[in-house]
């Protein structure tokens, strides 16, 4: 037996190496292990391919489109500099540009400080009610914020508008009295805040109950009380996920154009995503012109995403999970347990009571009357709606649609999360960055580049399309359960089945897969959500054989046919709640607000 | 073992006739980008033998353990399990294609299956019948076959301990790895769990790899310790060589409790100068040339102190500094000179602290091993 001793003994510089590179793998794997770099598996070069075609080659298509004098695919378009100069070079696009950013920035700052106040109140207080309440902040994500402004608009209109009509005869005033008038920026502000500060609770909210009850109840003996330790303490460490809100949220307001077109925003600024849908849609369509003002957005957004990236990085060092589950103390509000329940449950009455009351106002009334003194019911209009083909057939559109665009996007984003985490491959990067990218391009930008690079195939005139569009712009949510949800699971159970004879696939499949299911279930609850509301991407590319409940809303709402349009968003969320009861049941998992 | 025992465990665990397989690690390296984490180590296994590679946190056991695993590539020198190359350069074999299993340190016992699921989860190609029966064999071996039916996360921690070693087994493979088995488990069980690895895998044959940085486990574990530093091997030996005859300050001072006091080597070669004490230190064996920086290393309890003292080749002056009582015996710190000692003595000796006392070790007790540097 021979035992050899071979090497001189390491320098100390060497050893301090050795000693960096193990800190460096701490915060990678809790075991103290760094896979080596190994040549790109299969695996990975086959999503590189996939996310290649999904979210490049649209981008592509954009920026080629801002450099050409006519739509891309059409015979006579050809270079030209025209469209980039008008947008880039001249003053026309920079109020709108600069306004956007405004209303951007407005719209994210107010969702997070009323949202992070919000997620505190539920998870900490002794606030009234707290469960009944957290349903008016989730609520309106089944409305959807194109949903909700069709309502805003019903209610808020300044001539018909229900609040309007009736609280003139309610106060006595004159015929001409606007008491408010949603129609307008701080109106569209009001509008997004709603739809879009749930994001901020949900992110808010979940790292606040995942946080060490310790790190407060510490603060409390110290001789700190509720302010200060909120201030001092609790808001520091959730203050990552504040932060991935506000770009986020940010991000989501700098392409939106569903909000202000739906409430008849008629002022002399339009945001950026308006001017697009606009130039894109409207006479006289000007596509270039459109493609440039997109790669205007884009710029923007890009900048949004650097930061949003850096926020859910750091966002991971402070998840405290698997803490002893001690009762956590709660706080006790004092008077202020009054109004601080009025308040949110204010909230959950203009985001969620509020509309749907408006929405099935509208759909009972003929005419959609807006005065409670001469209100009359009717089913007309419902049965006229669902009379006609165009709903049945949408509804069919949606199914599908609802259906594959999550599965397809779950799929793909379980290989990404797969080849980052797991074999921490070449590409692992590469494809991490891309499939977060679509976060950075707004839904009407990004469906302009699918539009140019399907528009000569025969998979334009069908859903697969949409669907298309749909997995691209879900990679992003997608990626980030997969990828959470595979760094929970150890990877020694893994390694453990390798051990036990299985190959590489036959351990993805009968240990990995099964033990990320939650994660992968919950992505597809929530994505399927976001599949069959979808109207920023869908408008662009939906012809009416194969346009969704969403965009067949959208399409009353544009001929001026509220009352329809109701009846089709009432019909779009009984379908999401169906959907949701159905996958509650067949998967055994919930939507709420521990895995949005 | 005799044959009739062979027999007896050979249904059930066993390789047929080979127990075990030999295992042959050559030059292996492992690195990281730019960072070597293992710098070329070297050692051998007979088919049957219990090793331990032991060393502090960031030594490269665990990442030479893994890569004879083939969880993780070498990137140089190799790797034989009995008769076959399982890495070389340009070569290597797939973890579940090297005929071998492990114990994970976290158990690794996956979620979602059952006890007998999870054993059973590594019998592929094998009739369902056979495969029923191994399990419930194994099951037996560990005891938990009234579990089976069981998740493994309604066991406790020794309990998932015993499925991932009878999940291990269940493969018959011919070498067994252990990535620090017993680290999660408490003191108790550790102890109780540690005699049973020993007797399943004296009772099955199986060659073992064994890492750990719990020098207890090393030594009453193995047949051989290979003591790794900084991606060396520093020393291999059974463990009594090794605890006795210790071939540096490092192993010294890793395996027991051992004082190192800094000399150098006098004329005669079994003495050496230790700054501030008078009379040289006197070692059984005569070391490095002279004028050589050694450390003088003696293990605590063979620090002698009053009467027992007295007529041992090194006995110096001391004073009490401070003692803590540890129910089998009293850790006694002495000042001696402007070093440090260590010593134990039996619990009851009445000491005070600052109290003046005569210590002394035996020239026998005493090894020169050469400088550990700053």
């Amino acid at each position: 037996m021979s035992l050899l001793q071979k090497g001189s003994r390491p320098s100390a510089e060497q050893r301090t190496d050795g000693n960096r590179l193990e800190a460096a793998t701490v915060s990678i794997s809790t075991k103290t292990k760094v896979q080596r770099r190994r040549p790109p598996s299969p695996l990975s070069v086959v999503t590189l391919i996939v996310l290649l075609g999904l979210v490049v080659a649209p981008l592509v298509m954009v920026f080629i489109g801002a450099f050409l004098n006519g739509a891309p695919g059409l015979p006579k378009s050809d270079w030209s500099l025209k469209a980039i100069l008008s947008v880039y070079a001249s003053p026309d696009y920079l109020w709108p540009l600069v306004g956007t950013l405004i209303l951007a920035v407005v719209t994210a700052g107010l969702s997070v400080v009323i949202g992070t106040l919000f997620a505190w109140l539920v998870a900490r207080t002794n606030m009234f009610i707290r469960r009944v309440l957290e349903w008016g902040v989730i609520l309106p994500l089944f409305i959807s914020p194109f949903i909700g402004a069709v309502a805003w608009n019903l209610l808020g209109a300044p001539r018909s508008g229900i609040i309007n009509t009736n609280l003139r005869w309610l106060l006595g005033l004159d015929d001409d009295a606007v008491l408010i008038n949603i129609s307008t920026m701080p109106g569209v502000v009001f509008v997004m805040l709603l739809y879009f500060m749930p994001y901020a609770y949900q992110l808010v909210g979940s790292s606040l109950r995942n946080m060490d009850p310790g790190l407060e109840e510490a603060s409390y003996m110290n001789g700190r009380g509720i302010i200060a330790t909120a201030f001092k303490v609790t808001l520091p460490i959730v203050r990552p996920a504040l932060t991935a809100a506000f770009f986020m949220i940010a991000i989501l307001a700098t392409g939106v154009f569903t909000i202000p077109l739906a409430l008849g925003v008629n002022t002399g600024f339009a945001p950026l995503g308006m001017h697009v849908y606009l130039k894109m849609t409207q006479f006289p369509v000007n596509p270039p012109v459109a493609a440039a003002i997109g790669t205007l957005i884009f710029w923007l957004t890009l900048l949004g995403i650097y930061f949003y990236r850096r926020s859910i990085r750091n966002a991971r060092r402070f998840v405290t999970l698997g803490g002893k589950a001690t009762r956590r103390r709660e706080v006790k509000l004092g008077w202020m347990r009054v109004p601080a329940t009025v308040l949110v449950a204010l909230f959950g009455l203009f985001a969620a009571v509020l509309p749907i009351i408006a929405l099935l106002i509208t759909a009972l009334t003929p005419y959609a009357m807006t005065d409670f003194r001469s209100m009359q019911f009717s089913l007309e209009t419902i049965t006229q709606v669902l009379g006609s083909i165009d709903v049945w057939n949408s509804l069919l559109n949606t199914v599908w649609l609802s259906l594959l665009a999550p599965t397809l996007a779950v799929l793909v984003a379980f290989a990404v999360a797969y080849v980052v985490v797991r074999e921490r491959g070449r590409l692992g990067g590469a494809l991490d960055y891309l499939a977060t990218f679509p976060v950075a391009v707004p839904g009407i930008v990004f469906a302009m580049g699918i539009l140019w690079l399907y528009i000569r195939t025969p998979i334009y005139a069908t859903v697969a399309v949409l669907t298309i569009a749909l997995v691209a712009a879900f990679l992003p949510t997608a990626t980030r359960f997969s990828t959470t949800g595979l760094m929970q699971i150890d990877p020694s159970l893994e390694e453990a089945a390798r051990m036990s004879g299985a190959s590489r696939m036959r351990a993805a499949l009968t240990i990995t897969l099964p033990l990320v299911r939650p994660a992968i279930l919950a992505a597809w609850s929530l994505l399927f959500i976001f599949a069959s509301r979808e109207v920023n991407e869908t408008v662009l590319l939906a012809l009416p054989s194969t346009r969704p409940l969403a965009v067949l809303a959208w399409d009353h709402i544009n001929a001026n046919d509220p009352g329809a349009a109701a009846v089709v968003s009432i019909l779009l969320m009984l379908f999401m709640a169906a959907g949701l009861l159905i996958a509650r049941f067949v998967f055994r998992t919930r939507l709420d607000s521990s895995n949005l | 073992m005799s044959i009739d025992t062979d027999r007896t465990v050979e249904s059930t665990t066993a390789n047929g006739s080979d127990l075990g397989a030999s295992l042959s690690v050559k030059d292996l390296r492992i690195a990281y980008g730019e960072v070597e984490a293992v710098k070329g180590i070297s050692f051998d296994i007979r088919p049957g033998e219990f090793l331990t590679l032991l060393g502090p946190s960031g030594c490269g056991k665990t990442t030479t353990l893994r890569c004879i695993a083939g969880l993780e590539p070498a990137s140089g020198g190799s790797i034989t399990i009995g008769d076959t190359v399982v890495a070389a350069p340009g070569k290597h074999v797939q973890p579940e294609k090297r005929g071998i299993n492990m114990v994970f340190q976290s158990y690794a016992v996956w979620p979602h299956m059952t006890v007998a699921r999870n054993v059973g989860y590594g019998l592929k190609g094998v009739s369902k019948q056979e495969a029923d029966h191994r399990v419930e064999e194994v099951l037996e071996l560990v005891g938990l076959a009234p579990y089976a039916q069981r998740y493994g996360t309604e066991l406790s921690g020794g309990q998932q301990q015993r499925v991932a070693l009878a999940r291990a087994i269940v493969t018959r493979p011919k070498l067994l790895l252990f990535d620090e088995p017993l680290s999660n488990l408490d003191a108790g069980l550790r102890e109780q769990m540690r005699f049973e690895i020993l007797e399943l895998q004296r009772a099955v044959g199986i060659t073992a790899v064994y890492v750990t940085h719990d020098q207890t486990e090393a030594m009453s574990m193995s047949d051989r310790v290979v003591l790794l530093r900084d991606g060396l091997i520093e020393q291999a030996d059974t463990p009594r060589e090794m605890y006795r005859r210790p071939r540096s300050e490092f192993a010294a001072t890793f395996v027991g409790r051992a004082n190192a006091l800094p000399a150098t080597i006098t004329g005669s070669r079994d003495r050496a100068e230790v700054h501030g004490i008078p009379n040289p230190v006197v070692a059984a064996e005569a070391a490095a040339g002279e004028g050589a920086s050694v450390a003088a290393v003696f293990r605590a309890e063979n620090v002698k102190a009053g009467a027992e003292a007295e007529g041992l080749e090194n006995a110096w002056s001391a004073t009490v500094t401070r003692f803590g009582y540890l129910g089998r015996t009293l850790d006694v710190q002495y000042a001696v000179g402007d070093h440090e000692v260590r010593g134990e003595l039996a619990p009851d000796t009445p000491l005070t602290p600052g109290q003046a006392i005569t210590i002394g070790v035996a020239a026998t007790d005493v090894h020169f091993v050469p400088r550990a540097e700053a």
